[in-house]
C-alpha cells in the first residue's frame, strides 16, 4: 500500500508523463517488477512474461492521457491491464492455462479455508493434490478473487479496485469461495462455518 | 476453459537482476513513438514531390478513362432485334 506522499509523488509523476514519454521512467521504475511477477505467475515462461510485461506498459503509456485517477489507484489500474493482457494471451493462444502458487502462499490458502480442528492442515503430498484439484473446480471468477488475495497478495481494497467492485463486495464474494473450496477440501463443511480467510 | 494450478515447494520468484534483464525503458519509449507517430510528418499535398505525383496519378487516370470512352464503338442493333411492326 502505497503512503500518501507516495501518492502524491505518483500524481505529479503521471502528470508530467501524460505529456512527455520520458516522464514515465519513475513510474515504470516502480511497477515494473510487481507487473512482471504478477505475470510471470499466470504464464511462467519468463521471455513471454517479459514480452507482456513491456505491452502493459506500452498499453499503460498510450493510455495514460485517458486516465483519470477518481478512486482507481495507478497501480490498481495497471493490474487491470496486465489481467486483461494475460487473458488475451491465452485467448489468443487457446493453450492450457497455468498458475504457478508457492507452497507458503498455498498453505495460507489452505488455512483460510479449512477451520482448525476440520482437518490436519499440514501441506503433504495429498493436501496439495487435493488443493489444487478443488481450486480447478472453481469458476473462473471465483479463482481470480483466490489469486489476488492469497497468491498476489493484494489487500480487499486493491482487489475491488482490480475487478471493479467494492471493497465490501471483494471481502464478501472471497468469503463465499473461501467457503466452495472448503466443501471441496472437507466434504460435508461450507458456507455455514466462519470463515478465516479475512485478515 | 479451466486453469491448471501447480504448487511449487520451493519461492519461484526471479532474483532482481534477472528480473532487471526484461527493464528496458529506452526500448519501451522507442515502441511507443513508433505506435503514436504518424504515418507522415506533414500532409502529402503540402510535400512538392508527392504532390507531382499525385497529379500525374490523376491525370493519367482521366487521360485512361477517355480513351477507353473513346475505344468503345456505339452498339448496333443486331438483325434479330429488328422486328416489322
Amino acid at each position: 500500500m502505497l503512503l500518501p506522499a507516495d501518492t502524491a509523488q505518483e500524481e505529479v509523476w503521471i502528470a508530467a508523463a501524460r505529456h512527455d514519454p520520458q516522464a514515465f521512467a519513475p513510474l515504470y521504475e516502480r511497477y515494473h517488477k510487481p507487473i512482471f511477477l504478477f505475470v510471470l505467475k499466470r504464464v511462467q515462461d519468463r521471455d513471454l512474461c517479459g514480452d507482456l510485461t513491456a505491452q502493459v506498459f506500452l498499453k499503460s503509456m498510450a493510455a495514460l492521457p485517458k486516465y483519470e485517477g477518481r478512486g482507481l489507484p495507478f497501480k490498481a489500474w495497471l493490474y487491470r491491464i496486465a489481467l486483461n493482457e494475460v487473458l488475451m494471451h491465452y485467448r489468443r493462444h487457446k493453450g492450457k492455462q497455468y498458475m504457478d502458487v508457492e507452497a507458503p502462499q498455498a498453505a495460507a490458502l489452505l488455512n483460510g479455508a479449512v477451520e482448525v480442528g476440520d482437518e490436519d492442515r499440514s501441506l503433504d503430498k495429498d493436501m496439495m493434490e487435493r488443493l489444487t484439484r478443488a481450486l480447478a473446480r472453481l469458476q473462473p471468477v471465483q479463482a481470480m478473487l483466490i489469486e489476488l488475495r492469497f497468491f498476489d497478495g493484494l489487500s480487499f481494497l486493491e482487489m475491488g479496485q482490480v475487478l471493479g467492485i467494492a471493497e465490501a463486495a471483494a471481502k464478501m464474494r472471497t468469503h463465499r469461495v473461501l467457503g466452495s473450496l472448503r466443501q471441496y477440501l472437507v466434504p460435508g463443511t461450507g458456507n455455514q462455518r466462519k470463515n478465516t480467510g479475512s485478515a | 476453459m479451466s486453469k491448471h494450478y501447480r504448487i511449487q515447494p520451493q519461492a519461484l520468484a526471479p532474483t532482481d537482476a534477472e528480473i532487471s534483464r526484461y527493464r528496458d525503458f529506452g526500448k519501451l519509449v522507442y515502441n511507443y513513438e513508433q505506435m503514436t507517430k504518424p504515418l507522415y510528418k506533414r500532409p502529402l499535398y503540402k510535400d512538392p514531390k508527392a504532390f507531382i505525383a499525385i497529379i500525374i496519378i490523376v491525370l493519367l487516370a482521366v487521360i485512361l478513362a477517355e480513351v477507353v470512352e473513346k475505344g468503345k464503338a456505339p452498339p448496333v442493333k443486331g438483325p434479330t432485334e429488328q422486328k416489322d411492326p
